[in-house]
């Protein structure tokens, strides 16, 4: 996961100071848009977490293409006002805060999926994902490698999702391929090549 | 990140990122263009400069993808963008990817069973690819830039325009881009580095780079091209 902020002020001063405020942050990249630059021309970014400071009486007009940009990533709304501004939905910078609390907030803003993005603690397949990757290498569909293993597909289709996550291999080529480099199929007596 | 502007100079532009060197040859723009802006360019090629421009744009910084302005522009000049992209697939990258892994197994030390695998791998993957691209060129574009005429008015509807809907037309990307993925991260994690190692890299590099070009090429046929064509498909057929 990557880490953007978006900062969509319709003043110069305000977005060239912010982002020197919140300065460099670890592998985060900060996006200055301002009109009539088009929030909607960022349609491209996936993958990521996003902290977009926006003015709270321009978010209506953006509703939809937040929704759309997050249907790929995780999206936090930051809206941007004068001191006292209505604070009580959600997270808001305002014009009277220090530098030292609205780079707190960013950091907490961004670190929301912390949890989720680091990867799981074991990358080593269990015994029963490496059964079912043995089957799915040899060209087995979900439904037969569920009636040898005796398992629900259902419980085969997440042991797969599991062996892509781990492996980073996302294909039953690739995962044949993967199969046959660490010997976990017999390929004796014939062209391994001939199983991919 | 800076975003070209029509006020450019097209020297800048190869100066900031080189890779965008195939996508302007594939508008036909070559090298030598002294201090000539963008703008110039276009012009004396009778290229349409915000195309371009959003090409080149979107090439450069995958986050910015102005998709309002692209499917803005004509059916005919989108299609015709792919279909070089395609060329240049085929008759430039495929056949590099390919000298590299040749020179790769050539200089293999010791086992090469594991490389010959590799090569299996990527021997399918392409011809995936490659029905891919000849599919999209003698079905779907065709289809879409007749699809295009009728609703100009240009010819009259036929039943091939009538029965034929891009909803066939599956989402095939997503394993096209996976299978690539897989290929680098099998070499990169798993394989024993019984090669080469700059042979190995210029694989790699290879592969990074047709990885990025087709990302950004299925992006402008599934969010550019598709959704245009659904709507004239809409206004056209209902
Ligand atoms: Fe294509
Ligand atoms: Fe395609």
């Amino acid at each position: 996961m990557k880490r953007k902020i978006i900062i969509m002020l319709d003043s110069d001063i305000l977005s060239r100071g912010l982002s020197s405020i919140i300065g460099n942050l670890p592998e985060t990249e900060i996006i200055c848009v301002a009109p009539p630059e088009e929030l909607e021309q960022y349609a491209g970014i996936t993958r990521s977490v996003i902290a977009l400071v926006i003015r709270p009486e321009q978010l209506a007009r953006y509703t939809s293409f937040v929704h759309r940009l997050g249907q790929t990533n995780t999206v936090q709304v930051i809206t941007f006002g004068l001191p006292g501004a209505d604070r009580t939905k959600g997270q808001s910078i305002t014009l009277d805060m220090d530098g030292e609390s609205i780079r707190q907030l960013i950091l907490k803003v961004l670190n929301v999926d912390k949890n989720e993005i680091e990867p799981p603690p074991s990358m080593q397949l269990s015994e029963r994902e490496t059964e079912v990757l043995r089957l799915v290498a040899r060209g087995y569909a979900n439904k037969e490698i569920a009636a040898r293993l005796f398992i629900s597909v259902h419980t085969v289709i997440s042991h797969r999702k599991n062996i892509t996550e781990k492996l980073g291999i996302k294909s039953i080529s690739g995962l044949t391929v993967y199969a046959i480099l660490n010997k976990l199929i017999d390929t004796s007596g014939q062209n391994p090549e001939t199983l991919i | 990140m800076k975003h070209f502007k029509p006020t450019t100079r097209m020297s800048d532009i190869i100066h900031t990122n080189y890779l965008l060197l195939p996508v302007i040859n594939r508008f036909g723009v070559r090298l030598g263009f002294g201090d000539k802006t963008v703008e110039e360019v276009c012009r004396e090629k009778k290229l349409n400069a915000g195309f371009f421009l959003a090409i080149l744009n979107a090439y450069h910084d995958p986050d910015y993808f102005p998709e309002k302005e692209l499917q803005g522009f004509s059916t005919h000049l989108i299609i015709d963008y792919l279909k070089k992209t395609h060329d240049y697939y085929r008759e430039y990258v495929i056949p590099k990817v390919e000298s590299d892994l040749e020179n790769l197994m050539g200089d293999c030390q010791g086992n090469c069973r594991n490389l010959r695998l590799i090569r299996s791998f990527y021997d399918k993957y392409k011809v995936e690819l490659l029905n891919h691209l000849n599919e999209e060129d003698t079905r779907v574009f065709p289809y879409m830039t007749d699809l295009q005429r009728v609703y100009d008015k240009e010819i009259p509807m036929a039943d091939k325009v009538r029965n034929f809907s891009i909803r066939n037309f599956e989402e095939e990307h997503t394993d096209i881009d996976n299978k690539l993925f897989d290929l680098k991260n099998i070499i990169i994690k798993y394989l024993e580095p019984q090669y080469v190692d700059n042979m190995c890299n210029a694989f790699l590099y290879a592969i990074f780079q047709l990885e990025q070009d087709l990302i950004d090429h299925a992006r402008i046929e599934d969010k550019i091209l598709v959704p245009k064509i659904m709507l004239i498909e809409k206004a056209v057929k209902s």
